[in-house]
């Protein structure tokens, strides 16, 4: 479906984008998580073809994306990160203006104003005042002025930011819903937990590289601890230090004992087991799994918030 | 054609949208209500048998009312309505070239020619409302009070709506290289209030300083920079009846009017956003 080929990207000095490769496949939903300034919406305008890389080229199906190529824009929906909207005007008279772009006939524009709206669940609101809406309710119609005109391919710039979890989550299962029916979307973010939710095949972008892409099972297994047990520092435990470092690696703290279980441990039910027959309450057991952010953490040696 | 259209109601429902040219219809309908109760007021019959003229006297006198009524009204309207319209346009093009505004628009399938094409018409087209409500309005007034319906007065709306589509050529200009709508609105007010009446008396400055490199210098700039000054005179002109004796400072706004036009598109091709 796309296909991103060794794309580069100055801005003065500054590397914007160092030799990007990516391919995404159609139907697919790709998340593209990094830092805020690690490149993620200068791709995305590459993507879109307003932003002219130095280097590379990204292909679409058997076309190449050629900057300020007007007709390939109808094959792409972009929500961008800003809320870009009419807030003087109404949810329809915005809609109807941005579906204007796309020379789509009056009564089948009609016809998708109206299913757009029923899908970001605006329909009732539709004849209000955009200024009126909340946060979340402008960035759901801010998604629909991007897919009025049905694309093939749906970029979506961190389309979730400033919005409560609510309208977070009305916007999740939207997006789920256009990609079950078959739209291939890419979904920029710096939150791990959306990227973990919401696509199973990602890209981690830092510094305008691509450090590492997989599915969050491959990602993860670039870590050495996929699960961490954390045992607090008791008279049982103290007792039982012998029986404890056979789980794995075993690492005295303050206050408690963080264990790497090996593999014969890394299933939970035997774990569990185990721990039980030490005698040992649950309650002072605690189990991590890795996460996003410590595959990010180890690849970069720094947080996803730094 | 189609999109520039779509960019041009897009503008217009912008600009409907806000306060500013609700604040421009507000002085226009503002003004026409003056005249109603000025109108209301006044006895023109009365006035004309106060000093004692009648028959083709009074035809005169009516006339001759008119007619300074119509300098009194379509210089103040020229000076007015341009720099009401410089204020309410000059954001059009920062505001379009905000984060977020700009990244939706560009990834819709428009041109950026279009884009530039469809902010100008719009405005221009707003503008062009504005002034026709007000100008047609004291027409109407003048004619249903006097009888006397002469259209000259209709042709300030062509040229007030011209001499506002070389400005915001200049404004457009700026905003892309800037995205300021202070220094937009500063630099056209500049010419239009200081530069063009300054440059229309560069004869006589050139006198005064007896400078040939200044000389050059202020007719550079004057074939350069729009004549507005010399445009509100043909406005005066033409609203009278009188035509156009001077081409020239319409033939070298309008060249100014497009080739702004065209370097505004080149180097917003050129921008990364």
């Amino acid at each position: 479906m796309l296909q991103i080929e060794n794309v580069s990207i100055k801005f003065g000095n500054i590397e914007a984008l160092k030799g990007i490769n990516l391919k995404v496949q159609k139907g697919e939903f790709f998340g593209l998580l990094g830092p805020n300034g690690a490149g993620k919406s200068t791709l995305m305008k590459i993507i879109v073809g307003y932003l002219k890389p130095d280097n590379g080229h990204v292909i679409m199906g058997n076309e190449l994306v050629v900057y300020d190529n007007v007709n390939f824009r109808r094959k792409i929906g972009f929500v961008p990160q800003e809320i870009s909207l009419y807030l003087e005007l109404s949810a329809y008279q915005n809609l109807k203006i941005f579906g204007g772009f796309y020379n789509i006939p009056g009564k089948v524009l009609e016809e998708k104003i109206t299913e757009v709206l029923k899908l970001v669940q605006l329909e009732d609101r539709k004849k209000d005042a955009v200024k009126n809406f909340s946060g979340g309710m402008k960035r759901r119609l801010n998604i629909a002025a991007s897919i009025l005109h049905d694309p093939e391919l749906i970029l979506c710039d961190e389309p979730t930011v400033g919005v409560d979890p609510q309208s977070r989550n009305a916007i999740f299962d939207m997006l789920m819903k256009l990609n079950r029916e078959g739209k291939t979307i890419i979904y920029t973010t710096h939150y791990m937990e959306e990227a973990e939710r919401m696509c199973p095949r990602l890209a981690i972008i830092d510094y305008g590289q691509i450090i590492a892409e997989g599915t969050l099972t491959e990602l993860k297994k670039m870590l050495e601890r996929q699960v961490t047990l954390k045992v607090l520092k008791t008279s049982i435990t103290i007792e039982k230090t012998n029986e404890l470092s056979q789980i794995g690696k075993l690492l005295e703290l303050d206050g408690h004992y963080e264990i790497i279980p090996n593999e014969y441990f890394e299933l939970n039910s035997k774990l569990f087991y185990y721990l039980e027959e030490l005698g040992i309450p649950a309650d002072i057991i605690n189990l991590s799994r890795a996460s996003l952010e410590d595959v990010f953490l180890s690849l970069t040696g720094r947080s996803l918030r730094d | 054609m189609k999109n520039i259209l779509t960019l041009s109601q897009y503008t217009f429902r912008e600009a409907m949208a806000r306060k500013i040219f609700l604040t421009f219809f507000a002085v226009s309908s503002f003004v026409l209500i003056l005249f109603v109760i000025l109108f209301v007021s006044v006895s023109i019959e009365e006035m004309a048998s106060m000093i004692s003229v009648n028959g083709n006297e009074a035809f005169d006198f009516i006339s001759k009312i008119v007619e300074v009524m119509k300098i009194a009204i379509i210089a103040p309207l020229f000076v007015g309505g341009l720099f009401l319209s410089i204020f309410s346009a000059s954001s059009f093009i920062p505001n379009m070239l905000e984060k977020g505004s700009i990244d939706l628009l560009l990834s819709k399938p428009v041109s950026r020619a279009q884009i530039i094409l469809g902010k100008f018409f719009g405005g221009f087209a707003i503008v062009l409302l504005n002034i026709a409500y007000l100008v047609v309005g004291l027409w109407l007034l003048i004619g249903v009070k006097f009888n006397v319906w002469d259209t000259s007065i209709l042709l300030s709306i062509v040229m007030i709506s011209f001499t506002f589509a070389v400005l915001y050529s200049l404004i457009i200009l700026v905003g892309i290289l800037t995205r300021s709508s202070i220094l937009a609105m500063m630099l056209t007010y500049i010419i239009f209030f200081i530069l063009s009446p300054v440059l229309l008396l560069r004869d006589k400055i050139s006198i005064l300083i007896d400078n040939v490199v200044v000389e050059y210098l202020l007719d550079g700039l004057y074939y350069i920079i729009p004549k507005t000054a010399e445009l509100s005179n043909i406005n005066i002109n033409i609203a009278q009846g009188l035509g156009i004796d001077e081409y020239q400072p319409i033939i070298s706004s309008f060249l100014f009017m497009i080739l702004t036009l065209a370097l505004s598109i080149t180097i917003f091709n050129k921008k990364d956003y």
